[in-house]
């Protein structure tokens, strides 16, 4: 485990949409730690909340529909909830950035790779035009674009999809953040540029010492890349724990399921369906252990109340009533 | 696939769904409501109106607003709130008729160009991109130039102008409509054109036509009163607001109230109008508002 | 990018041929004998039949046609019926005016629309918002040769800031021109402006939501600028579409505010020409704004490449 001071710290975090249905919870009392140079993988399936989670953290959250409803958000001991709109424009791109899900959408039509890349550089460290367009050359080197003097000039379009998850890729590292979000890089990809995206984000946040908090459906990409884990459940953490630990003994019956439905390594990671059941809509989140409708371990106690997220083993804490009582199984 | 029966009771069902929404948009409604009585005050106008239009007084001619002429009187001692009583008949009616004629000469071709697609399709959309390439206004002055100034063929003009529009319309949903699988199953059992048009197009294109309809008579009252101002319009002795504030130019320095009045007259009506053409639009539902 | 406006221009030529059709067709219009009606009421027979052969009107429609065609593309659209002049020569004496006229009118619109666009769209509900929509909405229905009226009464009558009527041309005086022309073109301005409002306002609230919008946040940029350069370079996209289906729209009311403002513009030599049954003077007119219109719809077009580079001509 790591020992030092953690760079990121979210603590006790929820967030609410604004629904149909009124108010609902999608982020709720959520709290990890990232230390300074370490991986960590936030693993759930699809609307469990992990986007909102990273969005939050970069205060992107969209408002309206979203709203904060508590919590802090420590980065190097500053409360990002509550500062002003100037500094986060100094943190964000600059101590933290941020690659996106949606590789296809996430760079502007209208503007070239090289110009998108430069403005970041250009506003954080105040140089001038052409030195921070051959800092757009150097970084679009970095992440493997063929001669990058040239593509530096290319629009998005002009781009193949794994080029552009690249290119977002190295808009983010421009100005060597201290902390990278990457939101599931890879998915948008096909599997060999996904496995080759995997490898530069691991080479390059080895090279620079930089923290991630890895964002993915796939369970085998996190073996692959993260120190440890937070497996996220209808907008709870319902399991931290080392990469190592988590694999071998899991602490929570969910974690279990996605240990059992993780696709072979290497293939293009699926939606995590195979955990029998769907899971629950954020405006009718069942009453007591939110996953008890589908928890092969499910007893009448698993209702009772709102589980604890609990530490079990030291450096691992799972969201279980029965976490004692039972034993679950790991990947072979 | 759905028998052609259950479909045009979808249809119709969409469109009770639209009046439902309608109803609950209170802007739009109390501009419909406006509209109403404008209407009704322009029909009873002989009982409405204070005075006769006609009748002269040369004792109290350009007068301010007063107790005696709520708007006024004009260079011949008319009342001119009763002149815009009166003028809302032509104006209301002058609208009402350019877009009568812009769909008698869109509906019908837009149908074809839908219905038949391929050649006259493209002949037809081109005649109509070169009409859309006029500067409305200066060809509705050069037609009138060559029929001669009147109201009538003013709104000729105006008409021919909007059709291109209503064309557009038809032609888009009646595509849509053909392209879908009961229509061309409908088609293969050998259900006529007519019946196509009756069952399947007619339905889907009301709702988007009314909001149409309601825009452009908006559209057309702005420019007949444009035309009838330049004189090009409604002619002597009919008035419109239009051809009021026309004559009332002259005198604009002694009696703004002349222009003032007619001029409120046309922009509270057309407002209103826009205001139900939005409030329809907002009413037709994703579905129907895909396809116009 | 040369060949690239060359095929657009190609791309003109039928509709172009089709419009010509439709002008020429407005003789065949006139109800009755033309040249009974060209000539005036109390003309002598012997004039009528000099007006017929002047006009070539014995011949069959399609010689005549195929005639005053090759004529126009030479660039001789006639004599003028009232005048003796000939058409092109009055029309391009007017024609600067009516063009400063709309120039000065869409520059007007952008002014306005541009930052209440900007400003409406990503404050979309609040009360700024809601001001902005009902203004254009007002700006929409409020009849151009009212407003002309009400702010030659106001502003030049009542306080006589700006002159009622009259043109300056720019080559003479710049403040003058601009004195002339400043409440003019406002009131041809002002339906395109809440037009464009509109459109940009429905641009804005989209594109902001768009991923590459949040990406710019995510790099640290400043609102402004992120609003300022990514968001409305894109939302420019279709403004500058509903910007090319405006200038016809201008074009056409400039037919009314020259008429207004006391402009010696083609739109007023329009209007007087349907007094003077002058026809060949009328489809002269309607065929320079058809002209004009089309051409600046080609440069429209060709902006489009800026806004877009997806459709950059290689
Ligand atoms: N802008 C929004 N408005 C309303 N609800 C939202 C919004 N963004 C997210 N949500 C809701 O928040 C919940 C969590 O969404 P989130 O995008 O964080 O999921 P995710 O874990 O990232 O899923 P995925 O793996 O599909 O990316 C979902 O129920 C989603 O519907
Ligand atoms: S608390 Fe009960 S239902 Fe929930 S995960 Fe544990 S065993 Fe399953
Ligand atoms: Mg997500």
């Amino acid at each position: 485990m790591t020992a030092a001071a953690p760079i990121l710290s979210v603590e006790r975090l929820s967030v609410e949409f604004l629904t149909d249905r009124g108010w609902a919870t999608v982020v709720d009392d959520v709290s990890f730690d990232v230390a300074r140079g370490e991986t960590l993988g936030l693993v759930g399936e699809s609307g469990s909340g992990k986007t909102v989670t990273s969005l939050a953290i970069m205060q992107l959250v969209p408002m309206p529909p979203g709203r904060f409803s508590g919590g802090r958000i420590l980065f190097e001991g500053t409360d990002l909830v509550e500062l002003p709109e100037k500094g986060l424009q100094r943190v964000r791109g600059n101590e933290i950035a941020m690659v996106f899900q949606e590789s296809m959408t996430s760079l502007n039509p209208a503007f070239t790779i090289g110009d998108q890349i430069a403005e970041a550089v250009r506003v954080h460290r105040g140089i001038g035009r052409r030195p921070a367009l051959d800092r757009a050359v150097e970084v679009l080197d970095l992440v493997g674009i063929p001669s990058p003097r040239e593509r530096v000039h290319a629009y998005p379009h002009e781009f193949s999809g794994g080029m552009r998850q690249r290119a977002a890729i190295a808009m983010a590292l421009a100005c060597e953040p201290k902390l990278l979000i990457a939101d599931e890089p890879t998915t948008a990809l096909d599997v060999t540029v996904q496995a080759q995206v995997l490898t530069l984000l691991r080479e390059l946040q080895q090279r620079f010492g930089m923290a991630m908090l890895f964002i993915t459906h796939n369970l085998g990409v996190v073996a692959d890349i993260c120190d440890r884990v937070a497996v996220m459940y209808a907008g709870q953490i319902v399991e931290v724990a080392g990469v190592d630990a988590l694999f071998q003994a899991p602490g929570h019956p969910y974690t279990e399921g996605l240990l059992q439905a993780m696709p072979q390594l290497g293939r293009r990671g699926e939606p995590l369906a195979v955990v029998p059941g769907v899971p629950p809509m954020p405006w009718a989140m069942p009453a007591g252990c939110r996953f008890h409708p589908r928890c092969a371990y499910a007893e009448p106690a698993c209702t009772a109340g709102p589980p604890k997220l609990d530490t079990t083993r030291p450096g691992q804490a799972s969201r279980c009533a029965r976490s004692a009582s039972i034993t679950l199984r790991g990947s072979d | 696939m759905s028998s052609p029966a259950n479909d045009s009771q979808r249809a119709r069902s969409a469109g009770q769904r639209f009046l439902r929404r309608f109803l609950q948009q209170r802007l739009a409604l109390g501009c419909l409501g406006f509209l109403v009585l404008l209407t009704l005050a322009a029909v009873f106008a002989p009982w409405v109106a204070p005075y006769d239009p006609l009748q002269q007084d040369l004792d109290r001619v350009l007068e301010s607003p007063s107790r005696d002429h709520w708007f006024g009187t004009d260079e011949l001692g008319r009342d001119v709130l009763s002149r815009t009583l009166f003028a809302a008949r032509v104006s209301l009616l002058a609208a009402a008729q350019a877009v009568l004629i812009a769909i008698a000469i869109g509906v019908p071709p837009g149908l074809v160009a839908g219905l038949w697609g391929g050649r006259v399709d493209g002949l037809i959309m081109r005649a109509t991109d070169a009409l859309m390439s006029f500067p409305p206004l200066i060809l509705a002055v050069a037609l009138i130039a060559v029929l001669g100034p009147s109201l009538t063929n003013a709104m000729i003009a105006i008409g021919i102008l909007l059709s291109p529009t209503f064309l557009r319309l038809m032609r888009a949903t009646t595509m849509a409509v053909a392209q879908e699988t009961y229509v061309e199953a409908a088609r293969s059992i050998g259900c006529t054109q007519g019946w196509i048009i009756r069952k399947h197009v007619l339905p889907n294109v009301v709702s988007p036509l009314f909001v149409q309809i309601s825009v452009f008579a908006g559209v057309a009252m702005l420019a007949e009163a444009g035309l009838s101002f330049l004189g090009l319009g409604a002619q002597p002795p009919d008035s419109s607001w239009g051809a009021m504030v026309g004559r009332g130019f002259r005198y604009l320095s002694l009696a703004p109230s002349l222009i003032v009045f007619p001029g409120l007259a046309i922009a509270i009506t057309v407002l209103a109008l826009y205001v139900v053409g939005d409030g329809l639009r907002d009413s037709l539902g994703r579905e129907i508002r895909r396809e116009s | 990018m040369p060949r690239f406006i060359l095929q657009r221009l190609l791309a003109l030529i039928p509709l172009l041929l089709i419009v010509s059709l439709l002008v020429f067709s407005l003789v065949l219009l006139i109800p009755g004998d033309p040249a009974y009606l060209l000539a005036g009421e109390d003309a002598t027979p012997e004039e009528v039949a000099a007006i017929r052969t002047e006009m070539g009107l014995d011949e069959p429609v399609l010689v005549r046609y195929g005639k005053w065609l090759i004529a126009v593309v030479q660039g001789d659209l006639g004599t003028s019926l009232f005048s003796d002049q000939p058409v092109l020569d009055v029309i391009l004496e007017r024609l600067p005016v009516t063009l400063s006229l709309a120039v000065a009118a869409i520059l007007i619109a952008l002014t306005i629309s541009i930052p209440a666009g900007i400003v409406s769209g990503t404050r979309a509900g609040t009360r700024i918002d809601r001001a902005v929509t009902v203004g254009s909405s007002i700006g929409l229905a409020l009849p151009n040769f009212w407003l002309g009226l009400m702010l030659v009464l106001v502003l030049a009558i009542w306080n006589p800031w700006f002159p009622a009527t009259g043109y300056t041309p720019l080559s003479e005086s710049l403040a003058d021109w601009w004195r002339h022309i400043l409440l003019p073109a406002f009131t041809l301005g002002l339906s395109a402006s809440a037009i464009l409002t509109r459109q940009l306002r429905g641009a804005m609230i989209e594109v902001m939501q768009l991923d590459y919008v949040r990406t710019a946040r995510a790099k640290g940029l400043p609102h402004r600028r992120v609003v300022a350069k990514h968001a409305l370079k894109n939302a420019a996209i279709p403004m500058v579409t509903i910007l090319g289906l405006q200038v016809n729209g201008l074009l056409g009311g400039t037919v009314i505010v020259e008429q207004i403002f006391g402009m010696p513009g083609i739109g007023q030599l329009a209007v007087a020409s349907v007094f003077t049954r002058d026809l060949p003077m009328i489809q002269g007119v309607v065929i320079m704004a058809v002209f004009v219109a089309v051409l600046v719809n080609l440069v429209v077009d060709i902006s489009y490449g800026y806004f877009n580079p997806k459709v950059r001509p290689r």
